[in-house]
């Protein structure tokens, strides 16, 4: 016997601010996050603009209010606010449910701006420990500095799973804790999961999201070099334009968001009122290349395919599709031609990417990109895919350009694809 | 650099609070580290890693746990341990570290 899965509070932390209201209300109106980096000196990227969480360290701590704090990574510390925020939109009382039954579920990436920082220590330190005549770094002197320089805290910060950790602590959470590192499409996964968790009786009430920190230099040189990321300093507002003719890659953004998801009696039993229904999950993966999708894309189709059959839905039912949608040449192709063939005679829904707006928040892509979507059902809106004036095509599909636009949504889909060639589609469904 | 008693006491307190997440008026000579300041194991690293920052001392972890339980008998329990490891005791290490240090003022 399989249990519903309801979606009962959200939290958000963007490039448009802290929460869910205020990242809906600017999705809607089509704004974009694009900003000139102004947090330090990239006059030598290729890149220079990000779309930023507008929200400093020092006020993420004074705001999160906890000992904790100091052992919190950036992408912990947005987490950690956007799980505080679904907490109390949920309404859910955890110390009325089994702890042991209560589990978290965190798609995580890599380091942030702040630990940076510390490790551009690390760079002075070897630089102290280079013998000038010759520019050869004395390893061994270099290792033993650092020991004596770094706070035992430091490394703390740069477990991945201290993300899901933190937010255990936080809400006794004692059942399982789960971390997804699967790149683009971590959060998509662990929100997945976790869905599996409560649908299968293993969980009463799972807190599921992402968060991610890949504005720091580090994150722009290592896409850089990748050559995925958008090099349109001149157009930096209307750089991110996927699906469009003359898009160059994607905007790299931060943020997170985290869901309250309970089993259905359990909400109904205490009154609460469900955004939606989580109905289809699955992931793939195209074991093919590292960073290349196949071009008949077989990955993504068959993740599309299994999240509808795990709905027990026809494609026909789809109302709207969130796509990954980044905006490089290769993925809105592939992604175009995946989501008609997974459609076959049926007609293709309205699809966009609030990554025009909000850019790519890599590991938190998948979690932000629910919100939304949840949204959609609950507003009964479909955000535009912005910056969108070229048509390609390659790319023949309507990605609602430009404008949000009303509609009748009771089924919407979202995708999230990644390095690694992992592909994974959850699917929503409206409550009545 | 050498320091009075007095300006090791403040700038012990401000270590503490800072590192504790607590309100500087809490951190009392009596106040016993763990119990009546929640700190956990990982805490007691971080305000070694402060303190040695700040005076400039290397403190060994092995001298100072025999330290603690100096006296204590052979197996000295959690409670006795917990019951010694207070604020003023720890001002107390650090100014006896920072003598042989010869940092202090007398």
């Amino acid at each position: 016997m399989t249990r519903r899965v309801v979606i009962t509070g959200l939290g958000t932390v963007t490039p448009f601010g802290a929460g869910s209201q205020q990242f809906w209300e600017n999705i809607e109106a089509g704004q974009t996050a694009a900003r000139l980096i102004t947090q330090f000196d990239a006059s030598t990227l290729p890149t220079r603009f990000v779309a930023q969480v507008p929200i400093g360290d020092a006020e993420l701590n004074s705001a999160i209010k906890r000992k904790a704090v100091k052992t919190m990574s950036r992408a912990t510390k947005m987490a950690f606010l956007a799980a505080r925020e679904a907490v109390e939109d949920s309404g859910i009382e955890f110390d009325q449910l089994d702890p042991n039954r209560v589990g978290t579920s965190m798609g995580a990436g890599g380091l942030g701006s702040a630990e940076l920082e510390q490790s551009l220590q690390s760079f002075a330190i070897v630089a102290a420990c280079t013998n000038p005549g010759n520019m050869k770094v004395d390893a061994a002197k270099v290792w033993q500095r650092t020991l004596e320089r770094v706070n035992p805290l430091t490394p703390l910060k740069a477990l991945p799973n201290m993300m899901a950790g933190h937010i255990a602590i936080e809400y006794n959470a004692r059942g399982a804790c789960l971390t997804l590192a699967s790149a683009c499409i971590s959060a998509t996964q662990a929100i997945g999961e976790a869905y599996r968790y409560i649908k299968l009786g293993l969980a009463d009430a799972m807190l599921a999201g992402g968060s991610d920190s890949m504005t720091n230099p580090n994150a722009l040189v290592a896409f850089s070099a990748l050559g995925v990321i958008s090099r349109n300093n001149e157009e930096y507002l209307t750089a991110a334009r996927p699906f469009d003719k003359t898009r160059d890659g994607f905007m790299l953004g931060e943020g997170g968001a985290v869901f309250v998801l309970e089993d259905y009696d359990n909400c109904k039993k205490r009154g609460a009122v469900p955004y939606a229904e989580i109905i289809g999950y699955a992931n793939t993966c195209d074991a093919f290349r590292l960073t290349d999708e196949p071009a008949e894309a077989w990955g993504s189709i068959e993740a599309m395919r299994l999240a509808l059959a795990d709905a027990g839905i026809d494609a026909s039912e789809l109302d709207y599709i969130n796509a990954h949608g980044t905006g490089t040449k290769l993925n809105d192709r592939t992604e175009t031609f995946a989501i008609k063939s997974v459609m076959q005679q049926a007609p293709v829904p309205p699809i966009s990417s609030t990554k025009s707006m909000i850019g790519h928040l890599v590991a938190a892509a998948g979690a932000v990109e629910a919100v939304a979507s949840v949204q959609a059902l609950e507003k009964q809106v479909i955000p535009p895919t912005i910056n969108y004036q070229h048509p390609d095509p390659d790319c023949d599909l309507d990605y609602v350009p430009n404008e949000a636009r009303e509609a009748q949504l009771r089924t919407v889909m979202s995708n999230s694809f990644g390095f690694g060639g992992q592909n994974a589609s959850l699917i929503f469904r409206k409550t009545t | 650099m050498s320091y009075t008693n007095e300006e090791i006491l403040s700038k012990f307190q401000e270590i503490v609070a800072d590192a504790l997440s607590v309100d500087i008026s809490e951190v009392v000579p009596e106040a016993r580290v763990f119990s009546d300041l929640a700190a956990e194991s990982i805490d007691i690293l971080d305000i070694q890693f402060r303190i040695e920052d700040e005076f400039g001392l290397k403190i060994n972890r092995d001298d100072f746990g025999e330290r603690l339980a100096e006296g204590l008998g052979e197996e000295p329990t959690a409670q006795d341990i917990d019951a010694r490891f207070t604020i003023g005791w720890c001002v107390d290490f650090i100014c006896e570290e920072l003598q042989a240090a010869e940092k202090v003022e007398e």
